[in-house]
């Protein structure tokens, strides 16, 4: 029975960093029609960055506060210098933005590559857990207090971008966006600078759970691709562009990739695509989205 | 299938001019540029082993074997406009099912071949039947869940090895016309027959009231489907080949480089495959074999310089997809338009 | 490329025109190595091990071998047997070289083997531990410096249950290495009285969470976890042991990639006090040991790991085996190559870091102990090896009918 309930709780804990990944893809992809591929590429820059903050200031706080920063920043410009004045160009967005950011991983982990491994000669990184988090909690049995403090994060994050997209302007402003791109321009808004932070906030977000990733996992050139594949199959389990769906999708994904490793291990390369597959071959607007409008 | 419908849907044919005779002009005038680009091509492709070493005719087999691969993608991307990130799995497919019938259960290579060629044509139009209902980024996710299913099979599958997967696996027995395919000469040609024959299928193909029906259904499918097109069957056989064709040069590329292993169908292979699609021109039919000779080649000479060529290849990626959405094809189109400007009548597309 | 090299291909095919090359090497007295390693990819840092201890083993030649002038070549096999077979093929064909080594990964080992023999050109594996490699697919073209994994894990199987250690958890990636570590450690583990009670195999490369393997572990009630992982994995798996609080009722021991050196700053501190086995560690005292760490450290500035010595063997194997050869064929370079491998092979590498080094009959190399290690502080508070035991070396698995 304890067995189980761990079991539950090492799936919450996976669960959580799968979410802070997949909020702002599939707000970014909701409100823009991105699939941003390059998500991978911005957890990476989370993750490396906090490491060289890490190492300058000895601090997780200083590194968690500040790293997410460079991939928000980078993300602003990527979306309003880069990717939009592409679309207004008359690229299609759809599948024009999936191949660019998908060649911008790649140049990205090549990047990395060339900067951490064959110029400073660093292959595995990690950035140490703050005291008292670092350890583990007698609940039963020992548990790490690192996965509790996990679990919090992906909480607090969802409660925070649900209550700004449900109970503020610039969240009814994104709703709207979602719904009906040509009425939030009517309305007068600047809608490239709300597109611009949107994909920015999304990014950070991206980059936050890199920085904390590095910390439990390990920093290494292939976390990017590694993470991107569970991502993206909850943001079809959600439907695209679902805050709600966002979030029960990666319970989802977090539980059966943790439950089946526990008592199903044959299955556990499977079950994640299974249900990928099985989810767009019988209803590809996900649980909680509406028909996507665009082709 | 109707004539009329077929025509209507050519890529030149704009207005309602007259019916016939422009039509057939500008077609003939396609084909006979196809023909002479076919046939100069052939001509390279004959001569240029005879004047490298035997490492570039090794990388000259590579290029064909992957411009087959990519010929298959292009037939559903530029083509009928879905983008498959599974078609790794098809190459696998084929790889594996030559290694193992001929291989393991000794059988010849050519038989192995041909149940390779059939065997991937099979599993492709049956995840096709599945797949090509959705389009847009949920087929590309729907094919990449095939495709990572697959690979867990061959990492699984203990007889062909897991992880490790398969040597020493036989190439092609040339024995009956004197030749031994252990050479990498005689091989080459064996691969630019397979090649040659392929391509001359698939022209035919695009060619045909079928193709106009694929690129009728990139350009607007609702349209096609308000004409009175069930366009499934189309889109689902259409993957099935280009399934096909993955899988031939899977076979290939096992006799190439005597082995085998899951390697050959990740995620990203079939990313790799998108990569010189795009960068060789995917609205055009020799497009994407120039972004095979492009991507080996420049992996080539990159590797020599530096490990991290990914980030050079992402880059210029980037950049096609950005500014030169014709790729090499494109722009080689544009050179020789300014040679024949007025003569042929305008571009073949786009 | 010049005309008559062009004219004689165009002709004669592959075949004369090695022959001709041969000859014509020959006469400018220089030998062409291959060194085709996995230089990019997750093996990337033992690829450069591996380097560097060519480059001192070549220095301390003054860059020849029996007169011959050695020019080395080097390619990336990118941890991808298709790249490698690829690479094999420019080195063999569009370089001519004499012998090709330093493979690390097992996949590409073994896929090389296969090149070599076809090709009839020495392939001498610096790591790629698979069984295989000297066995079903072992070849007169094919040699291995390094070890096979299970005459290492069944040597440490063994050990453990003479330690009193009687129920076991393994956990490693499921993949071909992880399946060969295991029933190697279980083959010694159980012959020896002990018992393997979980098999923990998770999906190599995609498993995010240890968490589920390690609370299985739990439930055992063991006495151990031995466990084989490298890289980031190694890193991951360490670190989420420690932080479920198992390092005293269940400790998690293995071979050295576990603990490799490298990951040391990376698993921050936790790795402290943890035993491994390993066949060469800096902590060494013997006299061959003591000279390459200083020649090593020399050179380098640091001291020498584990991967160090494996590339060390692979160079001076490789470099005087193709001494002997030339010395052999009265000062020339042997047209039948397999001569490179069976004077490789007969090598007696008494002077070796590791320990005295032969090759038995599949031309796989044989140490004559391991050693039982402890990560510890060093008098400088930096983490270091104290060797705590010396034990002897297992067996290869049968498979190898070498033609």
């Amino acid at each position: 029975m304890t067995f189980f309930l761990f079991n539950l709780l090492n799936g919450l804990q996976l669960s959580m960093l799968i979410f802070l990944m997949a909020i702002g893809l599939t707000v970014i992809f909701g409100l823009m029609d991105i699939l941003n591929l390059a998500h991978g590429a911005f957890y990476m820059a989370g993750a490396y960055f906090g490491y060289v903050v890490f190492q300058g200031t000895g601090s997780f706080w200083i590194a968690l506060a500040v790293a997410p920063l460079l991939p928000l920043v980078l993300g602003f410009l990527l979306q309003y210098f880069v990717l939009q004045p592409l679309i207004d160009r008359g690229r299609s967005a759809h599948l024009d933005m999936a191949l660019l950011t998908f060649g911008l991983l790649f140049f990205t982990i090549g990047l990395i590559d060339l900067i951490f491994f064959e110029t400073l000669g660093l292959t595995f990184m990690s950035i140490d857990k703050p005291a008292g988090l670092g350890s583990y909690v007698d609940i039963g049995t020992f548990y790490p207090a690192y996965r509790l403090f996990i679990i919090a994060v992906g909480l607090i994050v969802a409660l925070i971008v649900w209550l700004i997209l449900e109970r503020t302007v610039v969240g009814a402003v994104v709703r709207a966006g979602v719904d009906d791109r040509e009425m939030v321009r009517a309305m007068g808004v600047n809608v490239y600078v709300v597109f611009a932070s949107v994909f920015a906030l999304g990014c950070g977000l991206a980059g936050l759970a890199g920085v904390i990733a590095g910390a439990e996992l390990s920093i290494n050139i292939s976390m990017g691709v590694q993470i991107l594949i569970p991502t993206l199959v909850v943001v079809v389990l959600g439907g695209l562009g679902s805050v709600k769906g966002c979030f029960f999708g990666s319970l989802i994904v977090g539980m059966t990739e943790t439950l089946s490793q526990a008592y199903v291990p044959a299955l556990a390369l499977f079950a994640t695509y299974l249900i990928l597959a099985a989810m767009l071959i019988f209803r590809p607007q996900g649980f909680f989205g509406r028909t996507p409008k665009s082709v | 299938m109707e004539n009329t419908k077929d025509e209507s849907w050519h890529p030149l044919v704009e207005g309602d001019e007259s019916r016939h005779d422009p039509l057939d002009e500008v077609a003939n005038a396609d084909h006979r540029k196809f023909l002479i680009t076919a046939l100069i091509g052939l001509v390279v492709l004959i001569a240029l082993p005879f004047m490298v070493g035997d490492y570039y005719v090794s990388l000259l087999s590579e290029i064909l074997i992957f411009g087959l691969l990519v010929s298959g993608v292009n037939l559903l991307l530029g083509y009928t406009g879905l983008v498959s990130l599974g078609h790794a799995s098809f190459m696998g497919l084929g790889a594996y099912a030559t290694a193992v019938i001929a291989a393991l259960l000794g059988y010849p290579v050519w038989i192995a071949m041909l149940a390779s060629i059939l065997i991937s044509l099979l599993i492709a139009y049956g995840v096709g039947l599945l797949s090509v209902r959705t389009k847009g980024v949920q087929f590309l996710l729907i094919t990449l869940a095939f495709g990572q299913m697959f690979h867990a099979i061959a990492e699984k599958t203990r007889v062909t090895g897991g992880d490790d997967g398969m040597t020493n696996i036989p190439r092609i027995d040339l024995g009956f016309i004197g030749l031994d395919a252990d050479h990498d000469r005689v091989f080459y040609f064996f691969v630019l027959f397979c090649f040659v024959v392929a391509m001359a299928i698939l022209r035919r193909i695009v060619e045909s009231p079928f193709g106009r029906v694929l690129v009728g259904i990139r350009e607007n499918e609702k349209r096609m489907l308000a004409m009175g097109y069930s366009t499934f069957p189309y889109k689902a056989l259409a993957f099935g080949i280009s399934g096909m064709l993955a899988g031939l040069a899977g076979s290939l590329w096992v006799q190439h480089s005597f082995f085998v292993n899951p390697h050959i169908m990740t995620w990203e292979m079939s990313g790799e495959a998108l990569l010189m699609v795009i960068i060789g021109g995917s609205q055009s039919f020799f497009g994407p074999l120039l972004g095979a000779a492009f991507y080996v080649l420049a992996k080539d000479l990159l590797s020599e310089i530096t490990e991290a060529y990914l980030m050079f290849f992402g880059l210029i990626f980037v950049l096609v997809v950005a500014f030169f959405h014709g790729g090499l094809a494109g722009f080689a189109g544009k050179v020789s338009e300014r040679f024949t400007r007025g003569k042929s009548g305008g571009e073949e597309r786009q | 490329m010049n005309a008559v090299r062009k004219i004689t291909s165009l002709l004669a095919g592959a075949g004369l025109l090695a022959a001709a090359s041969t000859s014509a090497l020959a006469q400018d007295k220089t030998v062409k190595v291959g060194l085709l390693s996995d230089f990019s990819g997750v093996f990337a840092q033992l690829a450069k091990d591996v380097e560097d201890s060519w480059m001192l083993a070549l220095e301390e030649r003054g860059g020849m071998v029996a007169g011959y002038k050695v020019e080395i070549i080097k390619e990336d096999s990118e941890n991808s047997p298709q790249v490698g077979v690829q690479k094999a093929n420019k080195l063999i064909k569009s370089d001519n070289v004499a012998i090709f080594g330093g493979v690390i990964s097992s996949g590409v080992g073994i896929a090389l083997a296969g090149v070599a023999d076809k090709e009839k050109t020495p392939f001498v594996a610096g790591f790629a531990i698979a069984d295989p490699l000297t066995g079903k697919f072992c070849s007169p073209y094919v040699a291995r410096t390094s070890f096979s994994a299970n005459a290492l894990q069944s040597a440490a199987g063994a050990y453990w249950a003479k330690q009193g250690v009687k129920t076991a958890v393994f956990m490693g990636p499921d993949y071909a290495a992880g399946q060969a570590m295991l029933a190697g450690f279980k083959n010694g583990f159980e012959a020896a009285g002990g018992k393997v009670v979980l098999e923990e195999l998770t999906p190599f490369k995609t498993t995010k969470d240890w968490g589920p393997s390690l609370l299985k572990a739990q439930q055992t009630g063991a006495d151990m976890i031995y466990t084989f992982y490298a890289g980031s994995e190694a890193v991951q798996v360490v670190k989420q042991h420690a932080a479920f609080g198992m390092q005293e009722k269940m400790p998690l021991r293995g071979a050295m990639w576990i603990y490799d050196e490298a990951l040391w700053d990376a698993m921050g501190g936790v790795q402290m006090n943890a035993i491994h086995v390993t066949n060469y560690t800096n902590a060494l005292d013997t006299e061959a040991s003591e000279k390459f760490e200083k020649a090593f450290s020399d050179k380098y500035g640091r001291l020498p790991v584990a991967s160090n010595a494996m590339g060390y063997t692979n160079a001076v194997a490789i470099f005087d085996g193709l001494a002997k050869a030339i010395e052999e064929n009265g000062g020339n370079l042997p047209e039948d190559k397999a001569k490179i491998i069976s004077a490789l092979a007969s090598l007696k590498l008494d002077n070796d870091p590791r320990g005295p080094v032969h090759f038995n009959k599949d031309n796989n190399a044989m140490q004559d102990n391991l050693y039982m290690v402890q990560i510890v502080e060093g008098p400088d508070g930096k983490p270091t090896h104290k060797v705590i035991d010396t034990f002897p070396y297992g067996e290869d698995l049968p498979g190898c009918n070498m033609k």
